[in-house]
């Protein structure tokens, strides 16, 4: 092949079209776009399945065969979710747990990273190697007596119970001190000799250099909380406090009683926020996660 | 100097307090706890007694522990596998095409999935695998093929939620994967070229070497959240039929939060956390084999 | 640094507060009446009647003034993870007031100390209680335990067979009389059977859930504990009898649908995918606000004899209150004539009989009667203590069944002994 073609046509496979060697090139790009369409229809089959039953009448929503395109337009359907549960208190409580947590971490994690990257103290990679090891005791030897914890505290049934466990973050503080680590300390000399306390490099200088993990982290984080369905489940018992997730489940149990149609009006509904979210924050994720090295 | 240290290690902790706070709170105390917890028979609402050695006596009398402690292996040794090659299969198909706008459009509809509620789209799924009036099935009869009891027979649920957990999370390792790949210095393909290395010599020779950080990474957390895995049984099969999917987690939330049996469940709840360490040393241990973190 | 201090305190302080404030937000202090008291009434969620709950209660508080109450919904799964978030509620200091409780919960309750007797109150505020004989007894019967009574009978439900009467017209059939056996039920779930243009429906949606299980074992002779709940009975032969019986309906005589973990068969009736489902009272509220007419009921069709199963509910207090007396209030008020006239129209039972007899002819079927009669004969749902652990165990295994997993046999004496360690275990 020749040395000289331009460098990201090695990594690919397309080649030119003219000639034999083109023809055979095509043939398997051809096999590689069937294949990633193929897998793309089954992400997207479920998704289209939702909305066009959420359309249905609730006496057509199992009739076969099933839609796939919408066939009805019974646009009720969406009405009654937000008139059987407090649908939107659903929304703004997941929105306002994970935003809180986000924030809670943004400061916390990268704090604790700005610690364990920059200042020397005794102890302190045993410290890291302990917040790390945190990462390994699954959430079901810790949920227990945390639970208890909360319901002596009066928590149970707030919001409080599922935010405070979710603020350490020990996967986010790794990430943002790896990213620290290759900031040169040039930058933090430089302040200091210009009179500037820790706080104000930290605040000023370290942690806008360090975005694209904060940023990468925050996403992931912000993604997690927003699905948590486990720690809802156990510490919220009324409707008004509801996040998303186990909302969606309430919405089946009333439903239960006869309307498949409603519920995934309900589903449908659920997806929007994501999908906004999706919108906004790919950049973040994708240079976040590059950028931020993820070399473990 | 004397006095520098003692103003360094002032402020690494008072930045590291927070953090400290928190996990001291929330996972430390909590892990002490569980372990005291273990001793005892505790409901909530009654005061806790202590009990010595039952718990444990009982764990290893419990038969459906030994039922539980198989399908969650069962359930690991078919979802880690499915997600590490899957998604590095889609993540190698999206990299070689070439079209950005295509690149997009297959990156959002594999990741999309896995930012929506699982609790939402999996109450879908389950109506999805209705024996008699799901669409699965009906996919199934237009093809002539008998119809599958999805949700009712011990062997199939382990498709069934393979199926669904796939569709929902192979996003992550994908785009974790994506990442890898992107990061993978051109030159080292170019020059592959120039010496006549053909695209599976250098996949073998230069993709694959360069990924293992990335692949150990997707390794380890797939495989600690495959052995904690609940959302996906608990909304998709309620962990039937029987306890045919009921995994650890299912069962420790049984214990604890539905039969109250607080003492008991964190004892089992240790056992699973004794698991994940072990098998996390022991993946540490070997990943000096096999992964290299050289960057040539 | 100053900064980093003043923030960490901050956040303390922050959390301190929260803890602190939650806790204050119990209800006010003092009891004598005259004061301002807030009430809490948990609910189980689902349920549609808040708006006709919340209007129920203005008209509480217009009879008592200084008496406020707070409705709070709590959603579930089950009666057993309804007085689970009850418990996890009491237990993280959040206890409401005065709780609804079915029969299956209320052994549960008492046992554990946490309701409160109300005959001190009774004597001491008669005129709260209207008409104390006018509650069926044998439905009052259940909550009266040891002696104390703990709630007053407010709704109860039975089991029956739904028949989609469009779908009896369609195989000929008439609505079957009270004397039908298992056989004819047999043969109407085989007309009902049916596959036309590749559109299928069923003839029976087993009931796989303890409640509508439980009432076809009575009409074999057996149940699920024995008769003072202390063993198991499922590994009865009569008990297999029914099981199987429930596992052949869907694999060798196939006129059953396969459940899966959220069959909603109510649904199933509706739209005709099933002939006939067992069911209380409940579903009329649903087929009301669908429109749905066609249905007739019957009871559950005769094995070696015929009865009739029950549950019921009632408001009891809670013991952990801080106002008995406002709280017995509410819970005599709430089992008035005029509570059940108001909100027990459709999908339940009044439990007092001269509702009972006001509004059951009112119901769209000409066989309401075989709800008014069956209040005379019914026998109550196995709830001890246990309650919730029975249950899990019982439809644990019974799911075994209906999936075919396991013979009916086998998977019965396991339940049993499952059941068996349960109920010896001590608490």
């Amino acid at each position: 092949m020749d040395a000289h073609k331009p460098a990201y046509a090695a990594n690919s496979v397309v080649g030119v079209k003219a000639g034999r060697p083109g023809a055979r090139i095509k043939v398997r790009t051809v096999l590689l776009y069937v294949l990633l369409l193929l897998v793309t229809a089954y992400m997207i089959i479920p998704f289209l399945w939702i909305f066009s039953t959420s359309l249905r009448l609730a006496k057509d929503s199992f009739a076969l065969p099933p839609a796939i395109l919408p066939t009805s337009f019974v646009w009720e359907n969406y009405l009654e979710v937000f008139e059987k549960v407090p649908f939107a208190a659903f929304i703004t409580n997941s929105i306002k747990i994970a935003a809180i947590v986000v924030i809670g971490h943004v400061l916390i994690s990268s704090m604790a990273a700005f610690a364990f990257s920059r200042i020397k103290f005794p102890g302190r990679d045993v410290i890291f190697l302990i917040f790390l090891s945190g990462l390994m005791i699954p959430s079901q030897v810790t949920i227990i007596p945390q639970f208890i914890m909360i319901s002596k505290l009066g928590l149970v049934d707030t919001h409080w119970a599922i935010i405070l466990p979710a603020l350490i973050n020990p996967l986010g503080i790794f990430m943002i001190r790896q990213m620290m680590l290759t900031i040169p300390h040039s930058y933090d000399e430089a302040a200091y000799m210009d009179g500037a306390n820790r706080m104000w490099v930290f605040l000023k200088v370290i942690l806008p250099m360090a975005f694209p993990a904060v940023s990468v982290t925050s996403v992931l984080l912000f993604i997690a909380n927003w699905n948590d369905f486990f720690r809802p489940l156990i510490f919220l018992n009324t409707y008004e406090k509801m996040t998303l997730p186990l909302g969606m489940t309430v919405l089946t149990g009333l439903f239960g009683t006869g309307n498949l149609s409603a519920v995934l009006a309900g589903v449908t509904l659920s997806l929007i926020p994501p999908l906004l979210f999706y919108i906004f924050g790919q950049k973040y994720l994708i240079e976040g996660l590059s950028v931020g090295g993820l070399k473990v | 100097m004397n006095s520098k240290a003692v103003r360094d290690a002032l402020a690494g902790y008072l930045f590291l307090l927070p953090a400290l706070i928190v996990f001291g709170l929330f996972i430390a105390e909590p892990l002490v706890n569980s372990i005291i917890l273990s001793f005892h028979r505790y409901d909530v609402i009654t005061p806790a007694v202590f009990v010595g050695l039952d718990n444990f006596i009982k764990f290893f009398h419990d038969a459906r522990l030994l039922t539980v402690y198989s399908n969650t292996i069962e359930f690991v040794l078919i979802l880690v596998p499915l997600h590490l090659i899957m998604g590095l299969l889609l993540a190698l198909g999206v990299t070689k095409v070439v079209s950005l706008k295509w690149k997009y459009i297959f990156r959002t509809a594999f990741y999309f999935p896995v930012l929506v509620t699982t609790a939402a789209v999996a109450v879908a799924w389950v109506y999805m695998y209705d024996f008699n009036f799901g669409i699965m099935n009906y996919l199934l009869s237009l093809f002539g093929a008998a119809p599958i009891p999805w949700l009712n027979d011990p062997h199939w649920v382990y498709v069934s939620v393979a199926i669904f957990s796939f569709w929902k999370f192979v996003g992550n390792p994908f785009l974790y994967y994506l990442v890898g790949l992107q990061n993978i210095p051109k030159s080292l393909y170019e020059a592959a070229e120039i010496d006549g290395a053909n695209a599976t010599q250098s996949f073998f020779r230069i993709t694959l070497p360069m990924l293992t950080p990335t692949i150990f990474f997707v390794m380890v957390v797939t495989l600690i959240g495959a052995i904690q895995i609940f959302d996906e049984p608990y909304l998709i099969t309620g962990g039937g039929p029987g306890d045919a999917s009921r995994t650890i987690s299912l069962y420790i939330y049984e214990q604890a939060f539905q039969n109250h049996a607080m003492g008991y469940a964190s004892t089992v709840s240790l056992s699973l956390f004794i698991i994940i360490l072990a098998i996390t040393i022991i993946q540490f241990r070997f990943s000096n084999r096999w992964v290299s973190y050289d960057q040539e | 640094m100053k900064k980093i201090l003043t923030w960490v305190l901050v956040l303390v302080f922050t959390l301190s507060l929260v803890a602190c404030s939650s806790n204050s937000s119990q209800t006010a202090s003092g009891s004598g009446s005259g004061e301002k008291v807030e009430l809490t009434l948990a609910y189980p969620g689902g349920d549609e009647k808040k708006d006709d709950l919340e209007k129920f209660l203005k008209k509480f508080t217009d009879k008592y003034p200084n008496i406020k109450v707070k409705l709070i919904f709590v959603p579930n799964t089950s009666w057993a993870d309804y007085f689970n978030k009850l418990q996890t509620m009491a237990a993280g200091g959040n206890s409401p007031d005065v709780i609804r409780v079915a029969i299956e919960g209320i052994q549960m309750f008492v046992k554990s100390g946490m309701a409160l007797p109300l005959d001190d109150y009774m004597k001491s505020d008669p005129a709260a209680l209207e008409n104390y004989d006018d509650f069926h007894a044998k439905l009052q019967s259940a909550f009266v335990i040891d002696n104390k009574t703990y709630g007053f009978a407010w709704d109860w439900n039975n089991v029956v067979v739904h028949f989609n009467t469009d779908m009896l017209k369609k195989a000929n059939l008439p609505v079957p009389d009270k004397n039908w056996t298992k056989d004819d039920f047999l043969k109407y779930a085989q007309a009902m059977t049916t596959e036309e243009n590749g559109k299928k429906t069923y003839g029976f949606a087993i009931p796989n859930y303890y409640f509508g299980a439980s009432a076809w074992l009575l009409n074999n002779d057996t149940n699920v504990l024995n008769a003072d709940m202390t063993k198991s009975t499922l590994d009865d032969p009569k008990s297999i009898e029914v099981m199987q019986f429930f596992q052949d309906l869907i694999y060798k005589y196939k006129v059953a649908p396969v459940p899966n973990p959220k069959t909603d068969m109510i649904n199933q009736l509706m739209t005709g995918q099933v002939g006939m489902i067992a069911a209380g009272k409940w579903p009329f509220g649903t087929y009301e606000k669908n429109n749905f007419k066609s249905v007739e009921v019957q009871f559950v069709p005769k094995f070696t004899t015929q009865k009739v199963i029950y549950g019921d509910g009632s408001f009891p207090v809670l013991k952990s209150t801080k106002h008995p007396k406002e709280a017995y209030l509410l819970s005599a008020f709430l089992s008035n004539p005029d509570s059940q006239r108001t909100m027990l129209s459709a999908d339940s039972i009044p439990a007092r009989k001269s509702v009972m007899n006001e509004v059951l002819p009112k119901s769209p079927i000409k066989n309401w009667s075989v709800y008014a009669e069956s209040a005379d004969i019914a026998v109550a749902v196995q709830a001890p203590a246990e309650y919730a652990g029975i249950e899990a165990i019982f439809n644990r295994h019974m799911s075994d069944i209906l999936s075919n997993q396991s013979d009916a046999a086998t998977a019965m004496k396991k339940a049993a002994q499952e059941i068996n360690d349960l109920l010896a275990q001590k608490k």
